[in-house]
């Protein structure tokens, strides 16, 4: 098996990446949907044999630097791969553009979840597991190469605590005394040490979602866009879900999996186990969720008092409930809406929020988790800088307490969260221009351009004041889009990372 | 007694000068000649130089007839090897450490120091000594100095005497019959730097420095007879943020009253460590003696300044700057014992003599019977021993009339089931009772003799 490793990442990739059509194949010659399962079987004879071919073609490779050729391959996967996923898709849809596609798979695999197809019966039911498991094997993707590739180069959010230099790479100076581990063996271990969790969180919550009431193929989809955070569905969102409550309730259990990257890799990167009561990415998570969903309960508590009588407890909670899922679902950058919360808007009879889900989705979920955004530990470290500053303003020449790890978060860390946001915001300035240069209108290129940025598509549907369709866009901004998603996927700093000199040093 | 000093350095040299006035025979050993020979040179004791720690270096230093090894090097850990060979390998009976990281002395671990593990006997951490002295600085803010014996159940004061003292020119008789219910006891008076023990006839004039035994209950009020109004410390400043500073921190944040503290520290690294550690206090970087630092941490509105780097010239003119700064009390470490005449001049309320404390804490481990603390006064002037008193003692038993003390001691508190007496010449000491005596240097030796064992008992 040992040669598997040393094949190029990107040609490994591609080849699971094949192998999973057999899922979907087999899932419509169960369905008896025999053209859909042709078009998948024959996909994964054709594209097995190809990557046979680049396989043994590149059996010999030997890059010279094999974190840069891992760093290539991820970002050729994010950009390539898609094309591969969406030739059958393109085939068994039929009516469809291979434009439209490619930016699905695109959507898909950066766990973005945005969809060209608006009515869900326009897919058949294999198509959409289709989706479902390239958004599961993006979020599974992004578990394992942010640990295996990222923590030691020190980017995707480890820069913030780290002591060595955004994008530097891990090179020890300890080659006497101890080996260090060669990147594709990291990735090999990685991979089988998070493989199991992934897929065993994600079996639990199918079978908990089938135990809710749910039908086993939307459990199953909605059990892996919840654990890749794409915010798949195969019926259009939670609102038509058989589980109701219950099912909510589970999902809202599994998005702490997107929180927190020490609910399921403690100590995987080497750092001090802290526990998750002390770790800043969960608290910072917890006062946003709970802030923010109290804001919005208390705006639809007081716009009912002004409105009608005292409103009855059901109605409360049901507000209480629905906010606080969508509150979280989308700081996650899922995506899922809650069947409660147009009830709670309709309560109040106030129009949506959509800012603050806007805003929470820019903030995204923990460091190396499948969610987007900004990320909460770079937040945190430029909460904790603010919090400094404005003591030194008091104290000019007061000292920090808290520990080396607090004083470097807030320092260096701040510095490169800065950066990274700075690079965020430009980002998300580069791609409304782009998008307004193809027609698209202001705001609702602001909401496009934040939901492919932070990987969030349901956004578009949620946040602006009338639902955006991204089937109504032109292809252009499909292009564009489709783009922004894997630069948000991948983070401004890892492309810039491949740019460095250093990298490219000879 | 055979005594082992190992260190001679500060606190080494200051233990060896003591025992050594003692009639003590003393060896020092130190790594370094220099030192070795300046302890020889000036006092009464034998020089070994090497390394401390080593079997044979501990072995021509005599330690297969040692009774007791005092470690007090700068290294934590040669002191405690030093401990354990003066113990496995000399067998020798009694073993001080100086400890001073504040990882070795935290009480969790304390099972650490037992004979079949790390033998010693007694562990001493003079950081730890001088943070509880300027705590207690703290506390009594109108006395001088101040030392707590008997489980904290009484003091020693030292007030300075103004004109406006309410007690000036009266007879010590006449007070004791004025305020019959306060447990309090003037037991020593410095008058134009001459300290002597007060007998019933003598009477306190302005400018004396008194020395006063007092419940601690009564401490107050005693204060407030002598004319000192006692009050409250909010807000705090302690230049310097060493283990000594870092301890008396942590001492007021621990706290239950708010007490609002700053810390200036100007080693960058030392001050980090210090922010880490404490929660409450803000820690600021810079040069205590930079007025505009001392501006930022609001000097002028400071209850107490706390000067305790480690160098005493800076100690004494933060003191001084903060005062005029109008700082309202300043307290600084002073190493150097010739520099305490200056306190008074430089309007420096009180000082802490970190060798005072911790030869204190040694003392109190060699002296002889059941001696439970000792405190040396001035600049080993006289001593405040507290001890059980044994059975076999020739006091037992007796009227403290009857009893032959020496002319310069007088008994200062007396502990009888664990009520404090004041005591009188009616007062009967019996056995098992813990007195404090006040005793000039000069009658220490016949102390001791009273507090142990009798001819009478073999």
């Amino acid at each position: 098996m040992g040669w598997i490793v040393r094949l190029p990442f990107f040609v490994i990739l591609m080849g699971l990446g094949s192998v999973a059509m057999i899922v979907p194949a087999a899932h419509a010659a169960i369905m008896e949907d025999f053209g859909t399962m042709r078009v998948f079987f024959y996909g994964f004879i054709l594209f097995s044999i190809l990557t046979l071919m680049i396989g043994l073609a590149t059996a010999g490779y030997a890059p010279r630097s094999i974190a840069r050729s891992q760093l290539i391959g991820l970002l050729a996967a994010f950009t390539a791969l898609p094309v591969m996923f969406a030739i059958p898709f393109y085939e068994a849809v039929g009516n469809t553009t291979f434009l439209n596609a490619w930016f699905e798979m695109v959507s898909s695999f950066t766990t973005t979840g945005a969809t060209v197809y608006d009515t869900a019966a326009r897919l058949t039911p294999s198509l959409h597991l289709w989706r479902g498991l390239v958004g599961w094997m993006g979020g599974l993707l992004v578990w394992v190469t942010a640990v295996s590739i990222f923590a030691p180069m020190n980017l995707g959010g480890f820069e913030v605590r780290a002591t060595g230099s955004a994008g530097g790479g891990a090179t020890g100076s300890f080659t006497q005394i101890a080996q260090i581990a060669d990147p594709s063996e990291r990735l090999a271990r990685y991979t089988m040490t998070l493989t199991p969790i992934y897929m065993g969180l994600t079996v639990a919550l199918w079978i908990g979602l089938v135990i809710a009431g749910e039908f086993p193929y939307i459990a199953l989809i909605h059990a892996m866009s919840t654990l890749s955070t794409s915010g798949i569905s195969p019926i259009g969102g939670l609102y038509f879900a058989a589980s109701q409550f219950w099912g909510e309730l589970l999902i809202f259990c599994f998005f702490a999996f997107a929180l927190s990257r020490l609910t399921f890799s403690r100590g995987l990167a080497g750092e001090r186990d802290q526990g998750l009561r002390r770790d800043p990415e969960f608290i910072t998570a917890l006062v946003l969720i709970g802030t923010v969903t109290l804001l919005l309960f208390l705006r639809h508590f007081i716009g009912t008092a002004e409105q009608a009588g005292p409103a009855d407890l059901k109605d409360i909670f049901s507000a209480l409930w629905g906010a606080l899922f969508t509150v979280t679902s989308f700081l996650t950058t899922t995506g899922f809406e809650s069947r409660l919360w147009e009830g709670a808007t309709e309560f109040s009879g106030l129009s949506t929020p959509g800012l603050f889900l806007i805003g929470l989705a820019l903030i995204g979920g923990g460091v190396a988790t499948t969610a987007g955004g900004v990320k909460l530990l770079r937040i945190y470290a430029l909460y904790r800088h603010g919090e400094r500053e404005q003591q030194r303003l008091l104290h000019p020449s007061s000292i920090g307490g808290g520990g080396k790890d607090a004083r470097r978060i807030r320092k260096q860390g701040a510095y490169i969260s800065w950066v990274f946001f700075m690079l965020f915001a430009l980002s998300i300035a580069a791609v409304m221009l782009m998008l307004s240069l193809t027609g698209v209108q202001f705001e609702t290129s602001m909401v496009l351009a934040v939901s492919a940025l932070s990987t969030t598509g349901p956004l578009a549907v949620v946040a602006a004041e009338a639902p955006i369709a991204y089937s109504g866009i032109p292809d252009a901004a499909k292009a564009i889009l489709a783009f922004a998603m894997v630069l948000g996927r991948l983070e401004t700093l890892a492309i810039i990372a491949l740019f460095n000199p250093e990298i490219w040093h000879r | 007694m055979k005594v082992i000093i190992c260190g001679a350095g500060q606190v080494g040299w200051q233990i060896a000068r003591h025992l050594s006035g003692e009639k003590n025979d003393v060896t020092v050993v130190d790594f370094n000649p220099e030192l070795v020979r300046r302890a020889t040179d000036t006092l009464d004791v034998q020089g070994v130089a090497g390394f401390a720690s080593y079997p044979d270096v501990l072995d021509r230093a005599g330690a297969s007839d040692a009774d007791m090894v005092i470690a007090a090097t700068h290294s934590d850990e040669v002191n405690m090897v030093t401990c354990q060979v003066a113990h496995s390998v000399f067998s020798v009976q009694r073993k001080i450490a100086r400890l001073r990281a504040q990882n070795y002395l935290d009480p969790a671990y304390a099972d650490l120091y037992r004979r079949n593990h790390l033998p010693i006997d007694v562990v001493i951490s003079p950081e730890r000594e001088v943070a509880e002295a300027a705590l207690q600085r703290l506390a009594a803010p109108a006395a001088f100095d101040t030392e707590s014996f008997l489980d904290g159940r009484a003091q020693l004061l030292g007030i300075m005497i103004d004109a406006d003292c309410p007690v000036i020119n009266t007879p010590l008789r006449q007070l004791t019959d004025l305020f019959s219910t306060l447990r309090a006891v003037v037991v020593g008076i410095r008058r134009e730097g001459a300290l002597f023990v007060p007998s019933a006839g003598d009477q306190i004039f302005p400018d004396d420095e008194c020395y006063i035994f007092a419940d601690t209950e009564d401490t107050t009020r005693t204060l407030e007879i002598f004319g000192k109004i006692h009050s409250k410390q909010e807000r705090i400043v302690i230049v310097g943020g060493g283990n000594v500073g870092l301890g008396v921190a942590l001492a007021l944040e621990a706290r239950t009253e708010r007490v609002r503290v700053k810390m200036i520290e100007k080693n960058r690294e030392c001050a980090e460590r210090a922010a880490d550690a404490l929660d409450r206090t803000i820690v600021l970087h810079g040069d205590g003696l930079d007025s505009a630092l001392l501006e930022e941490a609001n000097i002028a509105t400071a209850d107490a300044v706390l000067a305790v780097t480690d160098d005493d010239k800076t100690n004494l003119l933060a003191a001084v700057r903060s005062k005029e700064m109008g700082c309202r009390m300043a307290i600084s470490l002073v190493n150097d014992p010739t520099l305490t005449p200056l306190m008074g001049p430089l309007d420096i309320d009180a000082y802490i003599n970190p060798r005072a404390t911790t030869v204190s804490s040694i003392l109190r481990h060699i002296r002889h019977g059941r001696v439970r603390g000792v405190y040396s006064i001035g600049d080993a002037e006289a001593e405040v021993i507290e001890a059980q008193v044994l059975g076999t003692s020739p006091i037992a038993g007796q009227c403290i009339k009857d009893i032959d003390f020496p002319e310069g001691t007088l008994i200062g508190a007396v502990m009888q089931q664990g009520e404090i007496v004041r005591p009188t010449g009616e007062t009967r000491i019996e056995e098992g009772n813990v007195i404090a005596i006040f005793a000039m240097s000069d009658d220490v030796a016949e102390v001791e003799r009273l507090l142990q064992v009798s001819i009478d008992f073999f």
